[in-house]
């Protein structure tokens, strides 16, 4: 709006207020430092040994949305309803909000965002026309298939025994019920479009593009692994994943990040660009990025969404508007489409105020116009 | 109804029956009934308002000022060095158009420590834009807080009602308290047209440049000017309902005149029965009750004593450095306008009565008889030592 013109006395406001609209004053013109929003990354997430977005996810739980908390997770874990059972969940000892009152119980959330009904929304690139063979059903092969389906490759899973699932197959059933299992093992599959053949005979491999021999399924030198090792007889070279050792079932997360790794150097040598990228992420947060004034104490929760609601955040922006509010010329906003908040810098002046008040210390001062 | 009733008690019954919305203040010694009077009222919920305890008179300001931009009615109360305290923000109240009315119980600024009467604090506070009216007995407080919030409403400015420290504020006297439904007549809800209002949002008291300054403060002078005119309206509506006027300037035998004593505050019904005396002594004399300081009537004042030869101006304060400051006002009020002669004379100030013989002698020696005092400058300092 434009500036209004005012041409006698008693045109004047009695009082001295601004007249209409003031956008006209463009006084982001006068800044010196402008406020970023620079997450930092969340110790939980900083932890996990596939570093999956625990915060956002956490958010989407507090928010009601699990559908979105699972996309999040699928992102990065082809089984969160797994790893949400057997993880050594190392995020929860790093939990900040152990310094206000109890650490948020995260391996509850992850598992609470794996039982969202329906498939989650997760993008599957174009037919790439290459087949893939992966030979063993542990974890470490399922994610290797399940990226490297996600990728557009058609891919098949080959496993010799009865049931997919490798070492998992041999938890306690009360950490991991086997239906429970197949259920995960089956979305992976629908998710990714990978077809999955149990009780599979060699000799099945003429034509791949490219095979994978998931070795870490198993005991090294038993006879599942020699049943796997034999299934790759008559293919192509194939690409190993082994783990000296092999995992325990507590070690899963491990065993799908090196899945996930083998899928990126799959799609390397199928001459195709990776499937899975880590995005950058900010220095880890610690308790001096948060003002812990700003928490209620509030008391651990059985229920997911009371218990997601008590997450700090840290360092990741969680559309909270704090700083919406603290901000003196309305300059925050938030963004309801892109569920972002925007800086309006036609007219922030730079004060800092929004950045001072984060809560979370997600908002930065930088020195740019 | 008739009651018998002391200064602060009417100060707050006034109040209530102004149906002020919002309070806001600090006790001080001689204004604190008012303020415990008022607690009790809106306690009791004999009136409907909103209590805000500060701490400090700042403060107290501060809140009247934010409830005034709602659009509430917003009174507060205090003395001297609270006023004082209050100084950065009577400006504010004022350069913000917010018709706030204040009870001011005239006490001595120290040090020397004194609780009595001065009516230093409030004239130094002339400048901040506040209209400031000031009491000569019980029925005047009751009476001038309906007319200050009449006023003030109309013209977006603020009112100050100075009493005399003691000689008003621990004063009982008879007086007539009208009904709440009389004073609903005269004083309707106070509705503005510019108020904080998020649905409308607006910045109160912003910044404003060198282009438009200077004409905002003009309008705020021409505004200011004009409330001689206005209070002189309002008190002629008030006189033409409850049959009291309570003017800017109020005289006493002025027609023919030739010595007119001045005061200001309750000194005006000594200055009558000394005028009075005089009189029988063949004196010309009359007094004139300069109720209106802030803004000078400078009209009323003119015309009441275009016969006078001699003012005798009582000034119960004085501006260091210079003289009384209610006779410092009115010379340059009548600056190339009148012949007369001011004689200011200072006292009555620290608890020192002003009694009608005083007044007496100080208009016999303006007219040449013995001297009273210690001339110093441009003032007469009565009963200081030699």
């Amino acid at each position: 709006m434009a500036k209004k013109q005012i041409d006698s006395i008693m045109q004047l406001p009695v009082m001295p207020l601004t007249i209409e609209d003031m956008t006209w004053n463009k006084t982001g013109t006068w800044r010196l430092l402008t406020p970023v929003q620079q997450d930092k990354t969340a110790p939980c997430r900083a932890a996990c040994p596939l570093g999956q977005p625990v915060p956002q996810m956490i958010h989407q739980l507090a928010e009601g949305e699990p559908a979105a908390g699972l996309a999040l997770l699928m992102a990065y874990n082809p089984m969160p309803g797994v790893t949400g059972r057997l993880c050594y969940h190392p995020c929860q000892a790093k939990c900040l909000r152990k310094e206000l009152d109890q650490g948020i119980a995260i391996q509850s959330l992850e598992k609470s965002a794996s039982q969202a009904e329906g498939a989650p929304a997760l993008e599957r690139r174009a037919d790439t026309g290459k087949l893939v063979a992966v030979c063993g059903s542990g974890p470490a092969g399922l994610a290797a298939a399940y990226f490297l389906g996600l990728a557009g490759n058609t891919v098949t899973v080959l496993e010799p025994g009865q049931v997919a699932g490798g070492f998992l197959t041999q938890a306690k059933a009360g950490q991991l019920a086997p239906e429970v299992l197949a259920k995960e093992i089956e979305r992976l599959a629908q998710v990714a479009g990978v077809q999955i053949k149990t009780q599979a005979a060699p000799n099945f491999l003429a034509g791949m593009d490219l095979v994978l021999v998931d070795e870490s399924a198993c005991a090294p030198d038993s006879a599942e692994a020699q049943a796997v090792s034999a299934l790759a007889k008559g293919g192509p070279e194939p690409l190993v994943l082994s783990a000296e050792g092999g995992f325990k079932a507590s070690q899963v997360a491990h065993a799908l990040a090196l899945g996930r790794e083998a899928a990126n150097q799959a799609q390397e040598a199928l001459g195709l660009p990776a499937i899975f990228a880590q995005p950058e992420l900010g220095p880890v947060a610690t308790v001096d990025d948060l003002t812990l004034g700003f928490f209620a104490p509030a008391e651990a929760s059985e229920q997911a969404q009371e218990e997601a609601a008590r997450c700090l955040s840290c360092g990741t922006c969680n559309l909270c508007q704090q700083c919406a509010l603290s901000c003196p010329d309305a300059c925050c906003n938030l963004n309801e489409a892109g569920g972002t908040i925007e800086i309006d810098l036609y007219h922030c002046k730079g004060c800092g105020i929004c950045s001072y008040e984060c809560p979370r210390g997600a908002l930065v001062m930088e020195n740019q116009p | 109804m008739k009651k018998v009733i002391m200064g602060t008690e009417t100060a707050a019954l006034a109040a209530v029956l102004a149906r002020v919305q919002v309070v806001a203040a600090y006790p001080i010694t001689p204004q604190t009934v008012t303020v415990e009077e008022l607690s009790d009222y809106i306690g009791k919920g004999e009136l409907d308002a909103e209590y805000i305890t500060v701490e400090s008179e700042h403060s107290a300001m501060a809140a009247c000022v934010g409830a005034s931009a709602t659009g509430s009615r917003a009174f507060t109360a205090t003395s001297s060095q609270g006023l004082a305290l209050m100084h950065e923000m009577l400006h504010h109240a004022a350069g913000g158009r917010l018709p706030i009315v204040m009870l001011n119980a005239n006490r001595a600024l120290s040090p020397p420590w004194n609780l009595y009467c001065d009516h230093t604090d409030s004239l130094s506070q002339r400048d901040t834009g506040w209209i400031q009216y000031y009491c000569c007995d019980v029925q005047d407080v009751m009476d001038s807080t309906f007319i200050a919030y009449r006023v003030a409403e109309k013209v977006m400015l603020p009112v100050m009602i100075n009493l005399d420290g003691f000689y008003l504020t621990h004063t009982s006297e008879i007086i007539d308290v009208p009904d709440q439904e009389e004073v609903d007549r005269y004083l309707p809800p106070y509705d503005p047209a510019d108020k904080v209002d998020v649905d409308n949002p607006s910045t109160y008291g912003c910044v404003c440049g060198a282009d438009l300054f200077s004409s905002l403060k003009y309008r705020r002078q021409m505004e200011t000017l004009a409330v001689e005119q206005a209070w002189q309206e309002a008190s002629d509506e008030f006189a033409a309902q409850f049959g009291r006027s309570h003017a800017p300037v109020q005289g006493h035998n002025l027609d023919d005149a030739e010595v007119v004593i001045v005061t200001i505050g309750t000194a005006g019904g000594a200055a009558q029965l000394a005028a009075d005396a005089l009189r029988k002594q063949g004196v010309a004399a009359g007094s004139l009750n300069l109720a209106m300081v802030r803004p000078f009537p400078h009209q009323s004042f003119r015309r009441a004593v275009s016969g006078a030869k001699h003012l005798v101006v009582l000034d119960r304060d004085v501006s260091y450095g210079g003289e009384g400051i209610v006779a410092q006002e009115i010379k340059s009020c009548l600056y190339g306008k009148s012949s007369a002669q001011v004689h200011g004379f200072i006292a009555g100030v620290g608890g020192m009565d002003i009694t009608e013989e005083l007044l007496a002698d100080m208009a016999r020696e303006a007219l040449g008889g013995q001297k009273q005092g210690l001339e110093l400058g441009d003032s007469i300092w009565i009963k200081v030592l030699p």
